[in-house]
């Protein structure tokens, strides 16, 4: 993410997490990606291709995604990436341990507000 | 498993995937940005910026996928054998310098090893221990038998399986052969838990033991060496439970064969070797004249293996209170003797001792030759690579990957050295035996070749060695990589950049060649000049040929007799006889025990070395009368019992005044009353053992006296003793044939065999030290044609500006002496340190030997000399317009 005063870095785990729910909805290539995310959170965050590039290559790694010969919006050949069981799975995961965790930090901060 | 391996597979893919994702990324981007107005190549240059370091994030990308360090290692690996392949002189003019000092130093070791540092071929060799007894004239002393058997019984340290002591006696046996003649068998006699003891496990059949004594009294036996076995019995596999004949006086014993050894167990001693292995049991039914209970007869050597638990300080601090002991319960016998145990280590290498240590120190300076020598090398090419490493620098290389590099090619460098080396040190290993003297040559060789094999430890030693000079040789390159500026390296161009002088370090190490190879060189001079003392400063011995047979000794008529017929063998024109003949190498010299009456303060007997001599002995061998007279054939026969002592017994016992006349008074004969002897004449000193030896007291008395059962004659021929050889042998069998002789050889050949060790030294120092002057003239002509190189400019201007041609050849010739002068000097201090190393292996030259020094000197001026040459001829050369003009 950017380095400015109005942004800040995601924390570990969020990068991964957003593209695997991204692509559960459909699978996307690269461009689309972060395309998708940008428009998704009405511009509120904003992937950097130097994070996404090597997190997609890390899923891969990991066995959480798969890419697969595709198209692009241009017509031309590009890899198209798509979840699969094990991604899902993980990203169920995470998610629960998100909601967790997000559901903790607004109970501590509620208790200052009230 | 195979997921790993899978995935080597699919990275290929992987990484082309990436690739593809990553460019369509861009194209993509691109589009839309002109879609919003841009030109093509505006929306190029901002997609790209936005996007960021594209190389760099396809490359972290990509190592998502690699072993990081791995993969760079490898890669590392293929560039430095192609960096080292591009620059072929480089590399073998390196490779060769490393495979002189590894291979020589390698081959040197192997020496070492092979004639001292062996260690025994047992199990556990570090638990063996060595004993010896110790009197005020001796150090390293044999023990009798019953001394053994005392310190078996009491030292503790021994106590305990699997440890003990053995004890092992040299003899010699004759098998009698069919025609009527004896071949020689050399044997131990050793104690019957020998081989228990020492852990060795026979070829054949089986060993003798402890339980095995009451056996071995009733019915003799033995155990055959593995060389005797196929020499002698040619190799027989049928050899185990056969009886084998062994002569003892007049009748024969029949003894069974029990066992065979095998080939890696020859002796205690490396490079030595025994035919038989006769139990003390079987030795009494052989030899019953020698009797072990004899508390008087050493000829014992004693080793001990430790008791888990024990250590050599122990042992010793046992052994001696034990000797101790015995000295005051029989004073009679064992007054004023010790004893000591040492660690068989230890005492390996004490019999190394200086010639060792002088070829372990050329050796070590040979090596650090070659390794600066490809210092400089590597230095001068760390300079030229400069701009490279500040280039990877500033890409983004760490300081510790440039470094890594620079590391991998040095140990490749050093790794194809050792192979080369080692190669190199196979082959001289091959040839040494022919460098050495051996024993001397005789009729019937006895006693094995020496051999030389390169085995794991002297890999492992070899190795290590290549590991310590590549790590020592990355220090030039790493400073280097430590020490670059980014800036100013990129820039430089590497003409423009001179240095003051060359760095002090490199400096300090060519005088530090220039003075090894001066201290290598001086060496030589003092070992050769040495070694050829030997063969022509007067030893009290002559240098003619003379024949020296040992044999049987039956009797005075005999004696006479076998003289006569000796002297009808053409080319014979002396000859003579006596219990010893001088370097003989079968044994060190017999003594007794000696009082002198006209020293009432000598209140113990002393031990003094004899030889029993015929008349005409002193004279045939070349032994010089300096005082008094020789023996006449009446000392010999009817006449009052004289003595002839030779020069350090007269200064020792008689100094400032003359012995003749005095008494001397022989009283530890066996099964004799003491005799008096009246000194009637001084002989000069002569060898007894060994060429070089310390001088000892020494007397010679008629041979009558003493009677052995054995006697040398040697005959004094016109032509080579070596070709009368078989003629004498012919004559005594003809006489009777149990007077075949044990051995027959020369004294010439024995003096060379002696004298062997100043040989070798000399031979292998001369040729360490042509090589160390070699490698010497390269790295200064490397340094001197490199220092004119950097001041090409310099050199430029100074013509440019009128110096003439011859002006600045002198410039570098006088630079280079600037050099060798201070590497003399530093080579006086490392010679003279050297040759005080190597003083109690020079013989007749003083360390100080000017003569070497002088011709050292020549020798490196010269060279020094040369090698400038050509460098300050390019100097002269240089044409000022085209140094200056290519700035």
């Amino acid at each position: 993410m950017s380095q400015n005063s109005e942004s800040r870095d995601l924390f570990p785990g969020a990068l991964e997490m957003m593209i695997l729910q991204s692509l559960r909805l459909r699978p996307m290539h690269g461009y689309a990606l972060v395309k998708h995310i940008k428009q998704v959170s009405d511009d509120l965050l904003q992937v950097e291709e130097g994070s996404l590039y090597p997190a997609l290559q890390r899923m891969l790694k990991a066995g959480l995604l798969e890419a697969e010969t595709g198209v692009s919006a241009k017509g031309r050949p590009t890899r198209i990436y798509r979840l699969t069981d094990a991604g899902e799975r993980h990203l169920e995961r995470e998610v629960a341990s998100f909601e967790k965790m997000f559901a903790g930090i607004t109970r501590v901060l509620a208790v200052g507000n009230a | 498993m195979m997921h790993w391996m899978n995935r080597l597979f699919t990275r290929r893919r992987r990484y082309r995937d990436l690739s593809v994702s990553i460019a369509e990324h861009l194209e993509e981007r691109i589009d839309e940005l002109v879609r919003d107005g841009l030109t093509r190549a505006q929306a190029a240059q901002r997609a790209r910026r936005e996007f960021g370091n594209l190389a760099l994030i396809e490359e972290r990308s990509r190592e998502v996928w690699q072993w990081p360090t791995l993969e760079s290692l490898w890669a590392d690996t293929k560039f430095a054998l192609r960096h080292l392949l591009k620059a072929p002189g480089f590399t073998a003019t390196a490779v060769l310098m490393l495979a002189l000092g590894l291979g020589a130093s390698s081959a040197i070791f192997c020496l070492i090893d092979g004639l001292w540092l062996h260690p025994i071929q047992v199990p556990q060799p570090d638990r063996i221990v060595r004993i010896f007894g110790a009197t005020s004239q001796e150090q390293r002393g044999l023990f009798s038998y019953p001394e053994y058997r005392t310190i078996a019984d009491r030292a503790s340290a021994f106590r305990g399986a699997p440890g003990g002591v053995i004890a092992m006696g040299g003899r010699g046996s004759l098998m009698p052969n069919p025609d009527g003649t004896s071949t020689l068998l050399l044997n131990y006699v050793v104690s019957d838990n020998f081989f228990t003891v020492l852990g060795v496990r026979p070829l054949l059949g089986r060993v003798f033991a402890s339980e095995n004594a009451a056996d071995l009294r009733a019915h003799p036996g033995l155990v055959l060496g593995y060389r005797c076995w196929q020499r002698t019995f040619n190799g027989d596999p049928h050899i185990v439970g056969r009886q084998i004949q062994l002569r003892s006086g007049q009748r024969i014993v029949q003894a069974d064969v029990w066992g065979v050894l095998p080939p890696d167990f020859r002796d205690v001693d490396p490079n030595s070797d025994r035919d038989l292995w006769i139990p003390t049991e079987t030795w009494a039914a052989i030899n019953r004249g020698e009797s072990l209970a004899e508390p008087e007869f050493r000829w014992f050597l004693l080793l001990g293996r430790l008791a888990p638990g024990a250590t050599v300080k122990q042992a010793n601090k046992q052994v001696a209170a034990i000797t101790s002991a015995l000295a005051i319960a029989d004073p009679a016998h064992e007054r004023g003797r010790t004893a000591c145990a040492v660690s068989d280590l230890s005492y390996r290498m004490s019999q190394a001792g200086t010639t060792g240590m002088v070829l372990f120190a050329i050796v070590a300076g040979v090596v650090l030759l070659s390794t600066m020598n490809v210092a400089h090398l590597l230095f001068a090419r760390a300079i030229t690579r400069g701009p490279e490493v500040a280039l990877r620098l500033s890409l983004g290389a760490s300081r510790w990957a440039v470094a890594r590099r620079f590391l991998i090619e040095n140990l490749f460098l050093s790794a194809l050295g050792c192979l080369c080396g080692l190669s190199l040190a196979a082959g001289i290993a091959a040839v040494l035996p022919r460098l050495l003297a051996g024993e001397p040559a005789m009729l019937v060789q006895m006693g094995p070749a020496p051999h030389f094999q390169l085995d794991w430890r002297v890999f492992i030693v070899a190795s290590v060695l290549a590991l310590a000079v590549a790590l020592l040789l990355a220090l030039v390159p790493l400073s280097q990589v430590a020490r670059v500026e980014l800036l100013p390296a990129l820039q430089a161009n590497a003409s423009t950049r001179t240095e003051a002088g060359a760095p002090l370090l490199r400096r300090a190490a060519i005088w530090l060649q220039i003075g090894i190879a001066f201290a290598l060189l001086v060496s030589t001079g003092v070992l050769v000049r040495s070694f050829l003392n030997t063969r022509t400063r007067p030893i009290g011995l002559t240098r003619n040929q003379v024949l020296v047979a040992f044999t049987q000794d039956p009797d005075q008529p005999l004696r006479g007799q076998l003289l006569n017929d000796l002297l009808t063998i053409p080319g014979a024109r002396r000859a003579a006889y006596a219990t010893r003949a001088p370097l003989m190498p079968s044994e060190g010299g017999i003594a007794n025990k000696v009082l002198l009456p006209g020293h009432p303060e000598m209140h113990d007997p002393v031990e003094i070395k004899y030889n029993a001599v015929s008349p005409g002995f002193l004279s045939v061998v070349g032994t010089r009368i300096v005082g008094g007279r020789g023996f006449t054939a009446e000392d010999d026969g009817n006449g009052p019992p004289v003595t002839i002592v030779n020069q350090t017994m007269a200064e020792k016992y008689w100094p400032g005044r003359s012995p003749l006349g005095e008494t001397v008074r022989i009283v530890g004969l066996t099964n004799r009353a003491p005799v008096e002897l009246r000194i009637v004449g001084v002989a000069e000193d002569a060898p007894i053992i060994d060429i070089g030896e310390i001088p000892q007291p020494y007397m010679y008395i008629p041979f009558h006296l003493i009677h052995f059962g054995e006697v040398t004659y040697v005959v004094e021929t016109s032509r080579d003793a070596m070709t009368v050889a078989r003629e004498a042998r012919n004559v005594l069998i003809h006489v009777n044939p149990l007077l075949d002789p044990m051995f027959i050889t020369s004294l010439p050949e024995c003096i060379r065999a002696s004298a062997g060790n100043y040989q070798m030294t000399a031979e292998l120092v001369s040729a360490l030290g042509l090589i160390g002057l070699a490698l010497t003239v390269v790295g200064l002509y490397g340094f001197v044609a490199f220092r004119v190189g950097q001041r090409r400019r310099e050199i430029g201007i100074r013509m440019a500006l009128g110096a003439s041609r011859e002006a600045t050849a002198r410039l570098v010739l006088r630079d280079t002496a600037r050099i060798a002068a201070a590497g003399l000097a530093v080579g006086v201090v490392l010679a003279l340190a050297a040759t005080r190393l190597e003083a109690a292996a020079l013989f007749g030259v003083h360390p100080l030997d000017a003569v070497s020094l002088i011709e050292a000197l020549g020798i490196l001026s010269v060279a020094a000399a040369g090698a400038a040459w050509i460098p300050a001829r390019r100097a002269a050369s240089i044409s000022p317009a085209q140094t200056l003009r290519s700035e």
